[in-house]
């Protein structure tokens, strides 16, 4: 065969293979029937509910595991899920008796009762997952003394097939929401072991008469061991609950199948299954593949401008667009350690210099809830104490309030409050937050207040801030549980105050909450309200004494809120029932897909 | 010394050098790692656990041993290829994470290899047979552009274009949604889908590695350009090619079939030195498309300090590097008699 003809047949050969794709990929994937795609660009960490403790984890948890109590779409209020109602309360706030749920299956088929449900809550705090401090300082079921660990098996067992008994340690008043924590969910005893409590014993004197040889041996021992436990423990890739969805075995590492549970026990989902499509990341590849029609919901998270050029298109494409009014919260945290910051007045100044409606407009593009309240407004102890104090009655900033009080506190044009702010650098919304106070004040406050922003890698960031290295940093809140609580004692609470010499308490914080999240406060007085609202079981008691706690936060402002979160469900057309419940977990049960043109 | 002999020796001394090479790099990376600012903790729990729960968890995690223990308890694990487990998705093994997502990474890279190497060369050789043109300027154009044009760019240019604009071509992703992908033989799903006899599958596996394979191929492409245009160049004005012509040989033959081929002995040589480029690239190219292989794995496990998977998929990394480089030279040696060693 000459040049040419290999030449032509080649390029023969060539045409017909690009023919042959391109005629594969018209005829189209073999669709679902039924079955809905969920976009997300969160890739979750691990399903195991010992484990999980970020929203892209949880959110899938939810679906598919049950907990005692859960939340319905757009309420507050705690309803029973395996649980046939609310917990009967002894009279000293420690012992909670809870009815649960008969005819239950778990997806492996292994009926479920109190005894599975008292399984998983111990898995989930023996484990010592991420977020199984939230029940084991709760619950008088392990019990630390140093470094020796001890069981309490009263403290969380099943007193009858259908009934289960839990003792705390201290009266909680938020206990039940706590129980609504997607993670506590219940999961098979057939599927997953419950660890066996290990701890370090103290040296003994046979110990210390061994030699070096024998020691390192039983080192070694000691730590393969632990890590064979290790192994043995978590399982992030597995998931056997009670929920209205199973899942279905792996088989991309860019996808999650759910497959409704034929036998579950509740309202049968609305679709035959889900799949959730992970976008690694992208935003704009989550953007992208919404317009184009490649899933059918998008979900956590896009960019402020691609949900601006989404609702603007809405009616032309006929998508939908649903607003969804999170309990999260964007705030301020105000180091009280750091100069000029040590200086209430200088702290109160930036708060009257916070113009949250101008911000939500230029960063947010009007899609932010201004927050002046430590609380978010779907609860009804939130009172806006930080509009009446350090806001025009409009909402927008108090400069002449912010100028009076620098100047008492002896700042002026030639003698400027240098404030830093500090952000992580993967969050746009809060460079574009930070670099809108820095404009706006230089344009504002005639010189006296320059605030000067920088940006910190995400988990440098995390690190720094609670070493005291940012005098001003923003940070957003996601709530573990559905409580005032969760907004309140991690941000305001400090056992332990910082000592000048000793038996001299300093004006910061030592070690404590508001240490780890950078403001570095320390009250005794507010140590104590806190404490008392957390044991108030009397709703009234308790309201009056979290409305002394707000009332202090104002005037001392150790943070300052600045947004309510807002997330945003986008559908396709013909996707109905897309919602969240209040811990902003997509409902996918609910969502159905209808013919279109 | 015998030809032979000599290739014996070198390949035995780089083979004897690779664990050094092997350890130096663990070292780095291992340094490197902790070096850099942020703790997987905080990154895992955030900041609301309290003080006491990440100084437990960061003893669970090994991080709380003395920098030296846990060089040396990584480093005995390592020569028992144990890379260790994710601490960030704990109770996974990072060898399993290799052996979920390298498949991806090898389809894509296999892909764009294919792709850089048809049109670089394309390119290169017509250059090369118009000397002092506007061709040959094309050329040189097209292997400047390329190889300088950062690949997360381009990428998302062609995704605007052919996917949002034309819609020709799938956003990312390794394969449709609704639709299952082949069952697991290999994890490749182009081979996979063959071996089950389903050719639906088969196309569709092709089509959505295009634009991906196309981003990383077109940007690898200049090197191979480059290197094919100059050398055919100076091949297209040797003895051999003077007499082929003076023998009435056609033009055509005489480039494609005498002088390409010698042209392309050093494109083995660069192609050993493109394998780093090709899983750097691979990294930005997978986290533009969401492909789901080991370099977006890499960005996600670097982005949570993930230091177990970090290091391992690393190390992978380097140890494909090695093992190349060394087989390259190999081949070079087999394919011109002219290289001694």
């Amino acid at each position: 065969m000459n040049l040419r003809k290999r030449s032509t047949a080649f390029f023969s050969c060539l045409l017909t293979l690009s023919s042959l794709t391109l005629a594969g990929c018209s005829s189209g994937p073999n669709g679902r029937e039924g079955w809905i795609t969920v976009g997300t660009k969160d890739k979750p960490r691990t399903l195991d509910s010992s484990d999980a403790y970020e929203l892209k984890s949880l959110g899938i948890i939810a679906n598919m595991g049950e907990r005692l109590y859960t939340y319905n779409p757009g309420s507050n209020k705690l309803v029973p899920q395996l649980a046939t109602e609310l917990p009967k309360i002894s009279a000293d706030g420690l012992t909670y008796t809870i009815p649960i749920r008969q005819g239950v299956l778990f997806h492996d088929g292994t009926p479920f009762d109190a005894e599975a449900m008292a399984f998983s809550l111990k898995r989930f705090i023996l484990n010592s997952g991420s977020p199984a401090f939230l029940l084991s300082d709760r619950i008088d079921f392990l019990r630390k003394d140093k470094d020796i660990k001890t069981l309490n098996p009263d403290g969380l067992k099943a007193t009858g097939k259908y009934e289960l008994t839990i003792k705390l340690k201290q009266p909680f008043a938020a206990f039940p929401d706590l129980l609504a924590f997607p993670g506590a969910c219940a999961i098979s005893p057939q599927a997953y072991k419950l660890p066996v409590l290990k701890q370090d014993a103290p040296p003994s004197k046979d110990e210390k008469l061994k030699d070096k040889a024998t020691l390192d041996q039983e080192k070694a021992a000691k730590k393969a061991a632990a890590e064979k436990e290790k192994k043995e423990k978590f399982q992030p890739d597995l998931f056997v609950g009670t929920g209205p969805y199973k899942m279905l075995p792996k088989k991309s590492d860019d996808r999650i199948e759910l497959e409704a549970f034929d036998k579950y026990w509740g309202s049968k989902p609305l679709n035959k299954g889900v799949i959730v499509q992970i976008y690694l990341g992208s935003a704009s590849n989550l953007y992208n593949s919404f317009k184009t029609g490649a899933v059918d919901v998008a979900y956590l998270s896009l960019e402020p401008d691609q949900i601006r050029n989404l609702q603007n298109s809405q009616k032309e494409k006929g998508w939908q667009v649903k607003e969804v009014e999170g309990n999260g919260t964007i705030y301020m945290m105000l180091n009280v350690k750091q100069k000029p910051l040590d200086n209430p007045a200088v702290r109160q100044a930036v708060a009257a210099v916070v113009d949250r409606p101008g911000m939500n407009q230029r960063v947010f593009y009007g899609q932010g809830k201004p927050l002046y309240s430590l609380i978010p407004d779907s609860f009804p102890q939130a009172q806006d104490g930080f509009k009446s104090a350090y806001s025009l009655p409009t909402g927008n900033s108090n400069i002449a309030k912010a100028k009076e009080l620098l100047k008492k506190a002896g700042f002026s044009a030639q003698n400027p409050a240098r404030v830093q702010i500090w952000y992580k650098s993967s969050t746009i919304s809060d460079k574009m937050i930070a670099n809108f106070l820095r404009a706006y004040s230089k344009k504002n406050m005639e010189g006296i207040l320059i605030l000067e922003p920088n940006a910190a890698e995400a988990t440098a960031f995390s690190k720094m801030l609670k070493t005291g290295a940012y005098p001003v940093a923003f940070q957003t809140w996601y709530p573990d549980f559905i409580d005032v609580d969760t907004y309140i004692q991690p941000f305001l609470e400090c056992p332990e105050a910082d000592q000048v010499k000793p038996g001299v308490l300093g004006q910061g914080c030592k070690d404590g909450g508001s240490a780890e999240q950078g403001s570095f406060y320390y009250d005794a007085a507010m140590n104590k309200m806190i404490t008392e609202q957390g044991k108030a079981l009397n709703p009234a008691e308790r309201l009056s004494v979290l409305q002394k706690i707000q009332d202090k936060a104002v005037t001392d402002v150790p943070q300052i809120p600045l947004f309510q979160t807002k997330d945003f469900i986008f559908s396709r057309p013909g996707i109905t029932g897309a919602d969240t419940d209040p811990l902003q977990n997509l409902q996918y049960s609910s969502i159905k897909k209808t013919a279109t043109k | 010394m015998s030809r032979l002999k000599s290739l014996q020796y070198y390949l035995l001394a780089r083979l004897a050098l690779a664990p050094v090479m092997l350890w130096t790099i663990v070292t780095i990376i291992f340094l490197l790692m902790r070096a850099t600012p942020g703790d997987p903790v905080d990154a895992i729990v955030g900041s609301k656990a309290s003080a006491e729960i990440k100084e437990e968890m960061r003893k669970s995690l090994g991080l709380g041993l003395p920098l030296w223990e846990q060089y040396t308890d990584y480093l005995g694990k390592l020569l028992q290829f144990d890379l260790g487990e994710s601490i960030t998705s704990s109770g996974l093994k990072v060898t399993k994470i290799i052996g979920d997502y390298f498949p991806a990474t090898i389809e894509l890279a296999t892909g764009a290899i294919i792709i850089a190497f048809a049109v670089g060369i394309t390119i290169g050789v017509i250059a090369a047979s118009k000397p002092g043109s506007k061709t040959e300027g094309f050329g040189r154009l097209f292997g400047v552009i390329s190889y300088s044009i950062p690949i997360f760019w381009a990428g998302m240019l062609l995704q605007i274009v052919f996917s949002v604009g034309l819609g020709w071509f799938p956003l990312g992703g390794r394969f449709p949604s609704n639709s299952p992908p082949p069952d697991k033989i290999f994890g490749l799903y182009t081979i996979d889908s063959l071996l089950h006899f389903n050719l639906g599958q088969f196309f569709t596996s092709l089509y959505y590695l295009a634009l991906p394979c196309l981003t990383l191929g077109i940007l690898l492409s200049g090197i191979f350009e480059r290197i094919v245009r100059v050398n055919l160049k100076e091949n297209l004005k040797s003895d051999y090619v003077e007499a082929a012509r003076a023998r009435g040989i056609p033009e055509r033959q005489i480039l494609l079939v005498h002088a390409l081929k010698n042209s392309l002995i050093p494109v083995i040589t660069v192609l050993g030195l493109t394998t780093a480029s090709l899983l750097g690239g691979a990294v930005l190219t997978e986290t533009t498309f969401s492909w789901p292989g080991l370099g977006g794995r890499l960005y996600e496990a670097i982005s949570a300090r993930d230091y177990p998977t970090i290091q391992g998929i690393m190390v992978f990394f380097a140890a494909i590097v090695v093992i190349a480089s060394i087989v390259i030279d190999l081949i070079n040696a087999l394919v011109d008699p002219r290289i001694k060693y």
